[in-house]
């Protein structure tokens, strides 16, 4: 069976371009050096913070000796839970305002004694270089009165308790009897899979640029989510949203990590507040990995049973994952697994456990990348025990409706991508042992994982591919030729804040702060964005650029345009001045 | 960071007497050192920049040797035809480390000197005997996947880093050092410390001893010579087991062999055992087997790293394999 170009380029819609060769088009300014990022804003005046971590997992904090550090030359102010000025608590996380998902955790830092993670902030130093500021962090002296921590997954996991679901996805199943059915089916398998838990590793670390201007507030900052950083900034620091600016016209990866805001930017715009000077807090690896959460490690346990003819009468997929004691969720672990394979019997289980760690938060398909890592590693297991082609094994096991719901499914085109998937590798010619084809066949051996990316819930124009890789990376800029198909010209380089923040989706991982895929095709008029105060930012998505789309504009006679964003284009910050 | 003093000294005589002050480091490519300030483990009150002194090249020696300046960079000396032809595990081993650009910062003589990578070392939280003599180590009932097999004590687990010092330590280089008291030759095997009760005592360099070079002798098997890195990921990674090999073999019985370990130890693990079974002996499968299992059988394991036993004696054993079959090196 084969399937034609234009078939697939139908069935998602836009993408006209796919195919051909497209310039990025951020491409000159990055590699020119031209593209500006968040801890590259240069302010007269500015200062530079660094973090004192926590380093026991769970306690209080009796003393924090800082006098050495505020005797090293070119300090300028040491902040802790003692001297720190408040800072409002987190928003209770609420469907109702979805901006409150943006909080990384309810652990107020510096207003509290109170240490719920290894690497929790516990001090703020502030400094004239960014070297001075690390040297004097490393001279503070917290000590801790320890309380008893859990922190290891697998020792816990029979404390796990099921996750509650909620709007945004179901987190369990059940279907007839898969216990019994497993126990009765002539083939199955019954495996335990692990995964460990992933920092976030994006090429620019997470960097604050916060300066203050009475209650006015701009923030150049690494962010995936510029109107919901803003809200929160203007929440915490209890001034309007109207003065704050949140500016992030690029950021070096995101991939969920700068989707929440984590300590770095509250105690930059905190450090910039106490101190009255610009402030710059560029996170090292380390503070990464202390202050911003990643993906939680996971235990699952998937079983199958198949009849000998290869159909699926039993698929049992559980996992227990982790949150933080100060924060985190559970995360979409069987997610895949509900909507992939039909079965009669389907139990589905998701449970968490909450350790004295880091929250964990949004990384790159979260929970479902690493539940269907186990999911596909099982159906090759399968595959294996029944003798049968996994290519076959997965056709046989194509759902006419959703497996769980049985909800009727619009967009499905898995049969025709894995045939299309098998003719364009050559999945015939290989050696279908395990590994058993040299070269370009050995690093794969098997199919790699049907991953489900999907913008909305169920049977509304879910894309179904055999791999995600191709989708993912070329959303952003498929998006931007799309604009420019509807509109005639290109996306603003200085697009504000237009898109409603659910458009910082996961599936897009190159272009967090960008539309969904399915985004309006509507040409808006630009001087609503851009009214003042100004709003938030241009938007950080790759996808559009400084200099190609000006041109485009004056191309296309739109100068007007051009003119009514100039107010959005952060400019350099001459003629600012500051009170010392 | 901590303030420190700057000084480019114009030649050997001078680096080495301003290096003799207590306090004073050496700076070559700075790919440790400097990451090593950063994290305020290495506190210098005087950093002696050498890369302006002449050793940076790679010269002949009688009878087919090299002598390689201590501040030949990775990349310069991994590219050299000599080496590539003569030693292929000394290229090997360095083109296995680090990553492009960290290669052509680092120099020969960094790399000897280069500190170990437990996790504990660096961490200012956890107690490290190597940090801070009598304080304990947190690694024994830790994270120590990483961690050493041979040679260790109940002080220190800590391995060495480096690649390229495997290669050197099989080729039985020679390290020439120059102090205030003139030059001195040290073998690659004795200039590498087991950790003891002293795991802060890493080499035989007295204080303000420079490394000059390192001299290559000539080693008609090192033509026929591999270097396998196994790690947790494809690149950009320190060995978790790594082995280098030269062998010659006539007529099905083994005539000279050369065998190191790396990641097992605190110093380039000269497998002088396994290298004696070996010698005179069959060149098959179960000898090598047999040679590299007696190398191991001394291991001293722990719960993280209870692996690396069998994975250095497989690794041994298939690059003996290779070698003996010119095999490709995977």
């Amino acid at each position: 069976m084969s399937i034609k170009y234009a078939e697939t380029e139908q069935a998602t819609g836009t993408t006209k371009y796919v195919g051909q060769a497209i310039d990025r088009v951020d491409g000159p300014a990055k590699t020119t050096g031209e593209a500006r990022f968040a801890a590259e804003y240069p302010y007269p005046g500015l200062a530079y913070a660094a973090l004192v971590h926590a380093t026991v997992p769970r306690g209080r904090i009796t003393a924090i000796d800082t006098a050495q550090a505020k005797a090293v030359r070119g300090v300028i102010d040491v902040l802790t839970h003692e001297n720190a000025p408040p800072m409002k608590p987190a928003p209770k996380l609420s469907l109702l305002d979805p901006s409150t998902l943006v909080s990384g955790t309810p652990v107020n830092y510096l207003a509290t004694d109170e240490v719920h993670w290894n690497g929790q902030p516990v001090a703020v130093v502030v400094a004239e270089t960014p070297e001075t500021a690390r040297y004097a962090a490393s001279l503070v002296r917290p000590a801790y009165e320890e309380l008893p921590a859990t922190v290891d997954l697998a020792a816990e996991q029979h404390n796990a308790v099921p996750q509650k679901g909620n709007l945004l996805g179901e987190t369990s199943a059940d279907k007839g009897d898969a216990q019994a059915a497993l126990a009765a089916a002539p083939h199955s398998v019954d495996l335990t899979f692990t995964t460990p838990p992933h920092n976030h590793n994006a090429i620019e670390p997470h960097a604050t640029t916060a300066v203050w201007e009475g209650d006015r507030l701009t923030v150049h900052e690494a962010t995936q989510n510029i109107t919901w950083t803003r809200k929160h900034l203007a929440q915490r620091f209890g001034v309007p949203e109207k003065g704050v600016r949140v500016l992030s016209p690029y950021v070096g990866g995101g991939f969920g990590g700068k989707g929440s805001v984590w300590a770095g930017t509250l105690l930059a715009v905190l450090a910039a507040r106490a101190t009255g000077r610009p402030v710059r807090l560029a996170l090292t690896r380390e503070a990464v990995y202390h202050t911003v959460g990643g993906r939680t490690g996971s235990i699952q346990r998937v079983a199958l049973g198949a009849g000998a003819d290869g159909a699926l009468t039993a698929i049992l997929h559980t996992s227990v994952s982790r949150t933080g004691r100060g924060g985190g969720h559970g995360e979409q672990i069987t997610a895949g697994t509900r909507h992939l394979y039909a079965a009669p019997n389907i139990h589905l289980r998701q449970s968490t456990v909450p350790l004295d760690l880091l929250p964990n938060t949004f990384m790159r398909a979260p929970g479902e990348s690493i539940g269907t890592f186990a999911l596909e590693s099982a159906v090759d297991e399968l595959a294996l025990e029944l003798g049968l082609d996994p290519v076959e094994l997965r056709l046989r096991n194509e759902p006419d409706r959703d497996p769980v719901g049985g909800q009727r499914l619009a967009h499905r085109r898995l049969r025709e991508a894995y045939a299309l998937g098998a003719e364009r590798f050559g999945w015939r010619e290989r050696d279908p042992a395990p590994c058993g084809t040299a070269g370009g066949w050995s690093a794969w051996g098997w199919p790699r994982p049907t991953t489900r990316r999907c913008g909305c819930r169920r049977t509304s124009r879910c894309a179904w591919a055999p791999t995600a890789r191709s989708w993912c990376a070329a959303a952003c800029r498929r998006w931007a030729w799309a604009r420019r198909r509807c509109w005639g010209r290109w996306p603003p380089t200085s697009w504000a804040c237009r898109w409603r923040p659910y458009a910082s989706s996961t599936a897009t991982p190159t272009c967090r702060s960008g539309p969904a895929p399915a985004a309006r095709c509507r040409p808006r008029a630009p001087r609503r964005a851009c009214r003042t105060p100004p709003p938030s930012s241009s938007a950080p998505c790759s996808a559009w650029s400084a200099a190609r789309p000006a041109r485009r504009c004056v191309a296309a006679g739109r100068l007007r345009w051009r003119r009514a964003t100039a107010g959005c284009t952060p400019g350099p910050p001459a003629r600012r001045t500051w009170r010392s | 960071m901590r303030p420190f003093a700057y000084v480019k000294p114009a030649d050997v005589a001078e680096a080495v007497r301003v290096a003799a002050e207590p306090g004073a480091r050496f700076l070559g490519g700075g790919t440790n050192l400097v990451d090593l300030m950063r994290e305020g483990i290495e506190r210098p009150d005087t950093v002696v920049d050498v890369t302006g002194l002449p050793f940076d090249t790679v010269d002949e020696l009688p009878g087919g040797g090299l002598r390689i300046g201590a501040l030949v960079r990775n990349s310069a000396l991994a590219a050299d035809g000599r080496v590539r032809t003569r030693y292929p595990m000394v290229s090997q081993a360095l083109l296995s480390g680090a990553s492009a650009q960290l290669r052509n910062m680092a120099t020969v003589g960094g790399n000897l000197l280069q500190r170990t990578r437990c996790p504990y070392f660096y961490d200012h939280a956890s107690a490290c005997n190597k940090r801070l003599p009598g304080a304990g180590c947190d690694a024994l009932d830790g994270f120590n996947r990483g961690t050493a097999i041979l040679g260790v004590s109940e002080s220190c687990v800590a391995a060495h880093p480096s690649d390229l010092c495997v290669a050197l330590a099989a080729l039985d280089a020679i390290v020439e050092v120059r102090g205030q008291e003139g030059t001195r030759r040290v073998p690659m095997a004795d200039f590498h410390k087991l950790p003891g009760d002293t795991p802060d005592i890493e080499t035989a360099l007295a204080p303000g001893e420079l490394v000059t070079a390192v001299e290559l002798p000539p080693a008609p098997v090192a033509a026929n010579s591999r270097y396998r890195k196994v790690r947790d990921r494809a690149s950009y990674a320190f060995a978790l087991v790594s082995v280098a090999a030269a062998l010659e073999v006539r007529d099905g019985t083994v005539t000279d062999v050369r065998l190191a370990l790396g990641g097992v130890a605190a110093k380039p693990w000269r497998a002088t055992q396994a290298e004696r079974l070996l010698l005179g002996g069959p060149a098959d499968e179960t000898a090598f087997r047999r040679a590299a299992e007696t190398e191991l059988a001394d291991a001293t394991t722990r719960e993280g790293n209870a692996f690396k036993a069998r994975l250095a004696a497989a690794t041994i054993t298939a690059t003996l394999r290779d070698l003996s079959t010119g095999g490709t090196a995977r």
